[in-house]
């Protein structure tokens, strides 16, 4: 058997979102829909036409009253216009905190040893743990999808054709990126959408005006403000900082200050999407107390104290962007007495800021925002203390995924505890927003980072974009083994990662093959786990 | 300690219920040792069974932790399984020599294991907080005597201290091109490198700026080598009885299959 297979070079346009690229008339067509209509041909390079660009990153779908065009919680990156029909927004958001037993909570030792297993199913359904909210319908020549799309979050709302023979075009990211990249005019348009419903939706999630007459909360929308802190290239300056050390270069130096410690504050803060570093001012230096993620809020324990006092709001903690943060600001006034009861019982089940955070410990703060760890949902954590380094993760690893290890049994140490470099499944996996062809992508369920080996051209944008070095480019082979190289000879490459063993049963082979028990994966938002 | 307290359990009650049997066999006037014989090789056939999960590492067959746990408390029966096998007396025979020996080397190297398995990566962790892997050891050191050789090279251009770089010369060249102290290591001392640190104080009482910077700098490389060297032997070592253990097993069961082809052999038929 000869040991190389002789291949095209894999291109941008090889795999279209459809099965095959949509035809030149309904392309036209689409590109007189006023979504389109404003696109400028001459923006756009020539290899990158935007008929192009929807030829092959768009689909139509049809769909009969009561179909789900997608459910609330899915994990989905695409872009729609309703083109026939309707569709009918659904949404649905958390119970508040003391709301949201679980079945897990209620039950014995050995239910919940049994219920383990149970628990992505629970995740996916949340059905105990929604509060119904009014739903608002969308008519022809609609965009939605842009806001989760944009923010890379979960889908806040369910979308639900509500009439027979509704039809959309559902544009995929890569599509949807370059459009934005390239048509000012097209990114003006989704963009303002996306801060108007960007406000709604954060009003929305948050626990503190859950329930709220729909009127109200809308007027409360038109009055709030967004703001973006910071920028998307914090993962060049983190990488920068990670390699080259500067003397003196501290993190916190290029995280842009949101609220000052002790400033006196107008306004209740909703953290939309990133993350954002909670600080103090002792001893003449600023030092992490904690930090936000995205549904959180700043202020809330401050301007209910100040409410029930009389006194001024003074903020209890400084806010700073980690690389990025989206913030709703919702001005005090417009906070009313049902929110004030509900910061009150938050305060009543979290006890004071302060003493959570001195419980939490500074150290383990400091290295999981430093190193922007506050990422990772799924983080290999080992125990060195009970690591024998015998490798067997790795080879584990190796044989479930065609003789090639997918991370590296080394990376950010802390204590007894070391973060391996492999894929964390990011809460916000910004090696996903480059990638030209939609290879990698997020499962809609699980929120999982994968790649898709079938459409990657190994254009190495994903391994440049990953802040922890976590994704390698490896030589291609097909199901044989047998290595791909094109005409000339050239190895064909490949992106490759964790993925938490996705497809096959028993979880992660790593985890399942180490004797020890060293290896757990983490939700490194959640600080309890290194405390514990 | 739940867990360990419930294992331990059931592996006395095994142990108790393995005698009791063997003893109710021996009152029925039958050859104990028949029985608990082939109980021994089926105990040491389950053994293997963990080796097997390591090798087929793809399949979903539960958590190589859990296999451990097994391996090591059905070692423990199968001890108590041996010990019972021969009558808690001595071989008589050459061919009986050679697997009690071969037992002993099986057994002893793997409650050592166990031990050094539960120990090193805490006295690893304690010493050197970043560690490196063992494969990358090599490559590591070779950086550092890279490093150090450039240090030294500098000074004697810039004429830092003489006494210095003599002294690396004829003392530290070869220490930071192999592995040393690997006794010291293993027994946790760190007395070499208080003792080359003295050397190097001793080497300038009164150095100058240049010299002292020279000397905090192969200071530092020292101990870095020195942590490089403690990771070495203890991370060896962890590798190292494995290369006892499991060898010794595959004879030990070549020369079961043996010891019960010659019991068969000169039987009297089966009793």
């Amino acid at each position: 058997m000869a040991k190389v297979q002789i291949i095209d070079r894999p291109r941008r346009w090889d795999v279209p979102f459809a099965s095959r690229r949509l035809p030149a008339n309904a392309v036209a067509g689409i590109m007189r829909l006023p979504a389109f209509a404003a696109l400028d041909r001459r923006e756009f390079p020539d290899d990158l036409q935007p008929q192009d660009i929807i030829a092959n990153d768009s689909r139509i779908l049809s769909f009969r009253t009561g179909d789900v065009i997608y459910a609330a919680g899915a994990y989905q990156t695409s872009i729609f216009i309703v083109l026939n029909g309707a569709v009918r927004m659904q949404t649905a958001v958390p119970a508040p905190p003391e709301a949201q037993r679980t079945e897990a909570d209620d039950a014995t030792w050995l239910r919940r040893t049994f219920l383990k297993g149970r628990q992505r199913l629970q995740k996916l359904e949340w059905k105990r743990d929604i509060v119904p909210q009014p739903s608002s319908v969308l008519a022809q020549n609609d965009i939605f999808g842009e806001t989760e799309a944009m923010a890379r979050t979960a889908r806040q709302a369910s979308a639900v054709a509500a009439a027979d023979r509704t039809t959309v075009l559902e544009l995929r990211w890569p599509g949807a990126r370059e459009l934005l990249h390239w048509s000012d005019a097209f990114r003006r348009r989704v963009e303002n959408l996306y801060r108007i419903r960007s406000v709604e939706a954060a009003l929305r999630q948050s626990f503190l005006f859950n329930g709220m007459d729909d009127e109200l909360l809308r007027g409360i929308a038109k009055q709030c403000f967004f703001e973006t802190h910071g920028g998307f290239g914090w993962t060049h300056i983190y990488q920068r900082q990670r390699t080259e050390k500067p003397s003196g270069d501290r993190p916190l130096d290029h995280e842009p200050v949101i609220v000052e410690d002790g400033q006196y504050l107008e306004d209740l803060f909703l953290l939309r999407s990133g993350f954002a570093r909670l600080t103090v001012q002792t001893n003449h230096t600023e030092q992490t107390a904690g930090f936000l993620k995205a549904g959180e809020v700043f202020g809330a324990s401050e301007l209910g104290e100040s409410m029930r006092t009389g006194g001024p709001a003074l903020a209890s903690f400084g806010l700073r962007a980690v690389g990025y943060a989206d913030i709703v600001r919702v001005p005090a006034h417009f906070i009313e007495e049902r929110a004030l009861h509900a910061v009150a019982q938050a305060q009543r089940t979290a006890g004071p800021p302060r003493q959570r955070v001195a419980y939490r410990g500074r150290s383990q703060l400091d290295f999981v925002v430093d190193n922007r760890l506050i990422n990772g949902t799924k983080a290999m954590l080992v125990d060195t203390t009970r690591c024998v380094n015998c490798d067997d993760c790795v080879r584990a690893c190796a044989a479930t995924h065609d003789n090639v290890a997918r991370f590296e049994r080394q990376g950010f140490s802390h204590g007894k505890f070391s973060i391996s470099n492999a894929c964390m499944h990011c809460a916000d996996p910004v090696c996903l927003v480059d990638c030209p062809t939609g290879a990698i992508t997020r499962d809609q369920a699980t929120g999982n980072v994968l790649i898709d080996e079938k459409t990657c051209i190994g254009c190495a944008s994903c391994e440049s974009a990953c802040p922890y070095n976590n994704i390698r480019m490896i030589d291609a082979r097909n199901s044989s083994g047998q290595l791909l190289v094109d005409k000339d000879g050239t190895h064909i490459r490949t992106a490759a990662k964790c993925d938490l063993c996705t497809g096959r049963a028993g979880g992660p082979a790593c985890v399942r093959a180490c004797p020890h028990e060293a290896i757990t994966r983490v939700d490194l938002r959640e600080l309890q786990t290194l405390t514990n | 300690m739940r867990q360990l307290t419930r294992n331990a359990a059931v592996t006395i009650v095994a142990i108790a219920a393995l005698f009791w049997i063997v003893g109710q066999y021996e009152t029925a006037l039958r050859d104990p040792r028949l029985l608990d014989g082939w109980i021994l090789a089926a105990a040491m056939m389950a053994q293997l069974s963990y080796h097997v999960r390591k090798q087929l590492p793809a399949l979903t067959l539960g958590r190589a932790a859990s296999w451990l746990k097994l391996h090591v408390y059905a070692g423990y029966f199968v001890i108590a399984a041996f010990l019972m096998h021969t009558s808690f007396s001595l071989p008589e025979t050459s061919l009986e020599w050679v697997l009690w020996i071969l037992f002993m080397v099986v057994a002893v190297s793997g409650i050592f294991g166990l031990f050094l398995t539960r120990s090193i990566p805490a006295r690893l962790q304690h010493v050197s907080a970043d560690q490196v892997t063992f494969e990358q050891i090599g490559a590591a050191r070779a950086r550092l005597a890279g490093e150090v050789d450039g240090l030294m090279l500098n000074s004697v251009k810039n004429a830092a201290s003489a006494a210095l770089s003599d002294y690396y010369a004829d003392h530290l060249y070869g220490y930071f091109r192999k592995p040393q102290h690997v006794g010291a290591h293993l027994r946790g001392s760190r007395y070499p490198l208080q003792a080359m640190c003295d050397d190097l104080d001793r080497l300038e009482s009164h150095p100058n700026s240049k010299a002292e910077e020279l000397l905090e700098k192969l200071k530092a490389h020292v101990v870095a080598k020195f942590d490089l060297d403690h990771q070495y032997a203890l991370q060896g070592l962890q590798h190292a009885w494995l290369f006892i253990h499991i060898p010794a097993t595959y004879c030990l069961i070549a020369m079961s299959v043996l010891h019960t082809m010659v019991v068969y052999a000169y039987s009297s038929g089966v009793r």
